[in-house]
């Protein structure tokens, strides 16, 4: 579990975490291509949404494949063996960065 | 619940299509009861089993993906297991899934209810090349794990084992497992939770690691939970408060964003270590199904072929065959509760007319709502309905409603033949308050099968050479007009509704098991069956009260009265004083003749065959031969003529006509002078507009109790009597033939479809909606909008003098320009939306 080790450095190492979102390039998800992988760098939406998305896997730092890009319509993702749908709307509320 | 104390109380938790269900059936077998947690519009499932003669009570919560306080089901879920407090709690858990799964495991087993994993799916595990270490996660997890196979029935007993023997060690130290949350975490939790431990009540009735943990996470519930029963709530709510900021800023994260990471990291550090992978398979047969199935082109075309599938099957097939078929077994069973009710007067004509005629009216319509439930079951078994709420999410997106609109617009009707009762049911699995409310409102504005009988009629005199042209006009144009008006809707009276973004799990495709797929279909018919009976056993009364009072004046009654007495009159001077016959046909004999008379001409008509006549004809001679002479035209069954018998056949046969065009004519004048008639009369200058006469505004006033009630109504209206004979539709056209035209008939047929749903349905919407006003606007909103078309339609069209194909021409065009530009405006503001977001 690659990206676990990951998320373990990014929570665990203080001074990593605070220097990294500011260095990794990142964009919302929206504009990702079709067969990227990524890894989710920050959540917008409320509170309850953002523990809600993280109940279904999306967490930051979780690392997700874009099986088929939106626009119109929406994307949907796979995030280890769960697939997902993710409404253009939200797309563009999940920054990311690629791996 | 009441339960007795030898029960035990299992809980069945689990995120969705971890199979929950399926585990669920195989457990309990057939024993299952359905309700509604009170108040709200989530179901609660129960269902029980034998193990070892102890008596095992199973509660199947909802599916949730955490037991935050998110969505009503996890509020359901959560308040059950610290309320209640189950025995034991099963965790089904998709095998396949287990990092995910893992997450509620976590969140469950803090709650300090004894647990057992059920590892689900074992086989699609299997399948996707992972091996699962039971053991080492069993330790891990520190509970025991039974691996399942739900929909093969695999591992049941040893579930029901292992149930059994948590519930016996009731006393032994509850769940092992205790998430580390690390250094950051742990301090405040143990600080949290020895502030917490000084408030007696609270440290009797929660977990006290829980509650510590639940309000540092700022659970809405959590805190109402302390403030209800904290002493001093003041100084914990405010601990809280410090605790958190204080986290904050030490590190740059919230402490909820910081308890779900840890709890990833630990179900990740637990998958690695018990889930080996044996072959990387990274394109599994869903995701190659998906390639097709949710393609951009591809994609919706297999949709419309699924579409027109069920279309197929449930209105060709369902609608064709199956119901008339069944019909008759109905109206038998009609005929039995008829014969059992009292023989005369108020009463039965409000059980029989009212309440018997109303439910068997829907009745007619249940072997097509089997099959399509059937079918939809089906759908969601596969996993297709989750593909369908994707491709269809774009284009209704647009107009304000979500893909997961489309299982109620179907339900309801999109292609001519639903029902709006299930469809505003089905906006239940709707997550977006928002596009929910949307869909509630536009779900009755569908072809619902009620209103088919009505375009038949009407196509069938005033459209005959284009009829499957006009029904298609007619889905196409209401479909139409719903979208428009969800986009308003949704613009302006439900813009301050809460809207959530598209988020939804594709579940990897199934194969559907049979009694899987029963089960849900029967459940569900069922379900639509009792709320309808209910339902429509109160309409009944009222719309019943309404077209029967203040009923005839005396006058009018005594009138009614003398003219049958007279036409009596005339029947026994036309048979003769010296008619041996004569005697028993007087006074309440007649009217025992009637019935038997009835009776005899109804069995007649359906015996089939010389045999099956023969043997009515005994049957009867033995039940009364004097009057099986009379009805067999004065002949005996012995084939001997009676020529008194014959001069009453003929005699009666005239008197029989005569008493029932009088009961029509009766039947006409009380509807004339009821409320329901005055109200059409009342009416009559405005809907005139239109062109409705009162008669239509009866028929329509009646249909608001059911839509059925229209063409029923109409008939009653519209019946000459016997003599003129044919069917509803050659009489209505010999009666309208002068004072209507197509344009009437089009102005009648697009109010109807866009008139107010029929009381039932709105009775679920109060349901749906928990408002009162939403229930109130969904009945007004559709009459203005209706007679608003139904002008432009009528009056259009005399006054440019087209005819009703180009006025519907022109309204097609219309509608569909308003369509597309509603469309466009919606694209744009999405996109203008996501552009700012990204600024």
């Amino acid at each position: 579990m690659k990206q676990m080790a990951v998320v373990h450095e990014l929570y665990s190492d203080k001074e990593d975490q605070q220097t990294g979102p500011a260095v990794t390039p990142c964009m919302p998800l929206a504009m990702a291509c079709a067969g990227e992988r990524v890894r989710i760098v920050s959540l917008a939406g409320g509170r309850g949404m953002r523990q809600h998305l993280s109940s279904m896997g999306l967490n930051v730092g979780s690392e997700i494949e874009v099986i088929r890009r939106g626009h119109p319509g929406p994307f949907l993702v796979a995030s280890g063996d769960t697939r997902l749908a993710i409404g253009a709307g939200m797309a563009h509320k999940i920054m990311v960065s690629p791996v | 619940m009441s339960r007795s104390s030898d029960e035990i109380l299992v809980a069945l938790a689990g995120q969705p299509n971890a199979g929950k269900s399926t585990l669920f059936n195989a457990l309990t077998g057939a024993r299952q009861h359905v309700a509604n947690y009170p108040g709200i519009t989530v179901e609660k499932k129960t269902g029980n089993y034998r193990f070892d003669g102890q008596k095992i009570e199973v509660v199947d919560l909802p599916g949730t993906y955490s037991l935050t306080s998110y969505t009503q089901e996890e509020r359901v879920s959560r308040d059950f297991l610290l309320h209640e407090k189950p025995a034991v709690v099963v965790d089904v858990v998709d095998a396949s899934n287990l990092e995910r799964n893992l997450y509620l495991v976590f969140q469950l087993s803090e709650m300090g209810i004894p647990m057992a994993l059920a590892l689900n799916m074992m086989d699609v595990a299997r399948q996707r090349g992972l091996r699962i270490n039971i053991e080492q996660l069993s330790h891990e997890v520190g509970m025991p794990v039974v691996p399942t196979i739900g929909n093969k029935g695999v591992g049941i007993k040893d579930l029901q084992k292992a149930i059994d023997q948590i519930s016996k060690d009731g006393s032994a130290p509850q769940t092992s497992l205790r998430l580390d949350y690390g250094k950051a975490i742990e301090p405040v939790l143990g600080r949290l939770e020895k502030s917490l431990s000084e408030d007696v009540i609270l440290a009797a009735r929660y977990p006290l690691r829980w509650l510590a943990l639940k309000l540092m996470e700022n659970d809405s519930e959590a805190h109402r939970l302390v403030s209800e029963h904290a002493t001093n709530k003041e100084d914990i709510l405010s601990n809280v408060a410090r605790e958190r900021e204080l986290f904050q800023t030490e590190h740059e994260q919230t402490a909820e964003q910081a308890i779900a990471i840890r709890r990833y990291q630990i179900a990740g550090g637990i998958v690695e270590r018990c889930v080996k992978r044996e072959k990387k398979e990274r394109r599994t047969l869903t995701d190659r199904i998906d390639q097709v199935v949710c393609d951009r082109v591809a994609g919706p075309i297999f949709l419309g072929g699924v579409l027109f599938l069920m279309y197929y099957l449930t209105m060709k097939i369902g609608g064709e065959h199956v119901a008339p078929w069944a019909w008759k077994y109905w109206s038998m069973l009609r005929d039995v509760i008829a014969g059992l009710l009292p023989a005369e007067g108020l009463i039965r004509s409000l059980l029989l007319n009212g309440i018997v005629d109303g439910v068997f009216a829907i009745m007619n319509y249940l072997p097509i709502f089997l099959i399509l439930f059937l079918l939809i079951a089906i759908l969601e078994d596969s996993g297709y309905m989750a593909r369908v709420a994707f491709i269809m999410d774009r284009v209704l997106r647009a107009f304000g409603l979500h893909g997961q609109s489309t299982l109620p617009m179907i339900l309801g009707g999109v292609v001519v033949g639903g029902c709006a009762i299930p469809g505003v049911m089905a906006t239940r699995a709707m997550k977006d308050q928002k596009a929910r409310m949307t869909t509630i409102m536009i779900v009755p504005l569908m072809n619902c099968m009620a209103k088919v009988p009505l375009y038949v009629l009407l196509v069938s005199i005033f459209f005959k050479e284009h009829q499957a042209v006009i029904l298609w006009f007619m889905s196409l144009i209401t479909l139409a007009v719903a979208l428009i008006v969800a986009s308003v809707l949704s613009l302006t009276v439900l813009k301050r509704e809460e809207s959530e973004p598209f988020i939804l799990e594709m579940p990897p495709y199934h194969l559907p098991t049979i009694t899987g797929v029963l089960r849900r279909a029967i459940e569900r018919t069922w379900l639509f069956v009792k709320k309808v009976i209910t339902i429509i056993v109160a309409v009944a009364i009222v719309v019943w009260v309404f077209i029967t009072f203040p009923g005839l004046s005396k006058d009018r009654a005594a009138y009614c009265d003398d003219q049958v007495n007279k036409a009596t009159e005339t029947f026994m001077k036309k048979i003769g004083e010296n008619n041996p016959y004569a005697e028993l046909l007087a006074g309440p004999g007649l009217k025992e003749f009637g019935r038997y008379w009835d009776h005899y001409k109804k069995k007649k008509m359906g015996a089939k065959g010389k045999e099956a006549k023969e043997a009515l004809k005994e049957k009867f001679s033995r039940e009364n031969p004097e009057f099986f002479k009379i009805v067999n035209k004065g002949k005996g069954l012995d084939g001997e003529k009676d020529q008194y018998a014959k001069a009453a056949y003929a005699a009666y046969k005239k008197l029989d006509k005569k008493l029932k065009r009088l009961d029509t004519a009766r039947r006409k004048e009380v509807v004339h002078v009821s409320f329901a008639g005055s109200f059409g009369r009342f009416l009559e200058p405005v809907s005139k507009l239109a062109g409705f006469d009162w008669k239509v505004n009866i028929a329509l006033a009646s249909s608001f109790a059911a839509k059925e009630n229209l063409v029923a109504t109409l008939g009653t209206i519209y019946s000459i009597g016997e003599e003129a004979g044919g069917t509803l539709a050659d009489t209505m056209a010999r009666d309208t033939a002068e004072t209507w035209t197509p344009l009437h008939a089009l102005a009648l047929m697009l109010f109807v479809a866009l008139f107010p749903p029929c009381i039932a349905t709105l009775i679920m919407v109060r349901v749906e909606t928990g408002s009162t006003k939403w229930m109130l606007f969904a009945a007004i909103y559709p009459i203005i909008l209706g007679f608003i078309i139904a002008i432009m339609v009528f009056q259009g069209g005399q006054i440019l003098g087209l005819t009703a194909l180009q006025v519907m021409g022109f309204l097609s065009l219309f509608v569909f320009a308003i369509l597309a530009a509603t469309y466009l405006a919606g694209e744009r503001s999405a996109m203008k939306k996501h552009r700012t977001v990204e600024i």
